[in-house]
């Protein structure tokens, strides 16, 4: 199952990024309340991606600058991911002139990083998972880089070829910040997705 | 679900190694377990019902509240892990006389609980045990920057 190459049709891109087109409808409303920001409502990309274009898609992301990253796993009904966050260290200070996240009092990069990504991964996953009707339990999420070259934010111990990249980019409105959330689900997790949204189109 | 199946669920969660707590829209405990009431000190009887700001006078109500509307409003779990935050509730530490530290370090969950209307009108805390974690990370940082 792991080795056999995985292929992304044009309908399942299309059904794809119509369920997260919705999770994100979903989710700007609830960021806008909670911050009292207007957010830009990000296209989702969709991609099928290779390990090697994981590192390449990370490093792009982040150009050269030093960046901090949460990564939060996630499973339920057989469907299981992770999603990581990233920021630069510019996007986290223009981020702590903003309400409604962090500590702004101590100014505490750590909690301002963490409340960012439980808002924007848990707003985004909430969305994903009423749609399919699914139960997600997610990990504590873990703050994989602070301050440290990309290089360094991923594993290369672990096992896996191929995954689906959801790679969504908030923007906030009169703000330089550029948050990029990635949704990675395992190969095998596919086909229930595909499952699950059948029931959505019929 | 017959009263008879809710006793061994109820003895579980008493007994779990995790501390769960359900507060109400004005933050009263309505359910406190045995980890809670062993490691605060306070048993369940006189933690019903009173506040939690009333048990805990230390925490910091702005940031708590923080924290519970951003559960509430994206209707999703919120987390707070130990590196940020050493503890939510200062709780004792599992190991009073080999422990390395006075109190507990902390994961926390902030669970929001939906009634039948679709509202979320009470919290759950999950609290859990990170001190050896933390220990461990902060001794081999010591030995690095000593």
């Amino acid at each position: 199952m792991a080795d056999q190459e995985l292929i992304l049709d044009e309908d399942s891109r299309d059904l794809y990024q119509e369920l997260l087109n919705v999770a994100m409808g979903r989710a700007a409303d609830m960021l806008a309340r909670l911050l009292n920001t207007f957010i830009e409502l990000p296209i989702p990309k969709v991609n099928l991606i290779a390990r090697s274009e994981l590192d390449m898609a990370l490093a792009s992301a982040a150009g050269k600058k030093n960046v901090s990253a949460v990564c939060q796993g996630f499973m339920g009904d057989a469907i299981s991911g992770e999603a990581l966050l990233l920021l630069t260290d510019a996007d986290i200070n223009d981020l702590i002139t903003l309400g409604g996240i962090g500590d702004q009092d101590s100014r505490n990069e750590l909690e301002l990083l963490m409340d960012t990504a439980n808002i924007l991964i848990g707003a985004c996953l909430k969305g994903f998972s009423e749609q399919l009707d699914i139960h997600l339990t997610q990990s504590q999420p873990e703050v994989l880089g602070h301050h440290q070259p990309i290089e360094r934010l991923l594993n290369p111990q672990t096992s896996w070829t191929q995954a689906l990249a959801i790679e969504i980019r908030y923007r906030l409105e009169n703000r330089a910040a550029n948050i990029e959330l990635l949704l990675l689900f395992t190969s095998g997790s596919l086909e229930i997705i595909n499952n699950k949204a059948q029931y959505l189109l019929e | 679900m017959s009263l008879a199946d809710i006793h061994p669920i109820l003895d579980v969660i008493h007994n779990l190694d995790v501390g769960i707590i359900i507060m109400d829209s004005e933050r009263r405990i309505e359910l406190w377990n045995g980890f809670m009431a062993n490691h605060s000190r306070i048993e369940a009887e006189q933690a019903l019902g009173v506040s939690i700001y009333q048990l805990f006078p230390e925490l910091d109500p702005k940031w708590f509240e923080q924290k519970v509307k951003q559960c509430t409003i994206i209707q999703n779990q919120a987390f707070v892990t130990w590196e940020q935050r050493s503890y939510v509730l200062r709780l004792h530490n599992d190991r009073p006389i080999t422990g390395q530290s006075d109190f507990m370090y902390q994961n926390v969950t902030f669970l929001p609980l939906i009634n039948h209307k679709g509202e979320v009108d009470r919290i759950g805390l999950i609290i859990y045990d990170a001190t050896a974690l933390a220990s461990a990370r902060l001794s081999l940082a010591n030995q690095a920057h000593p």
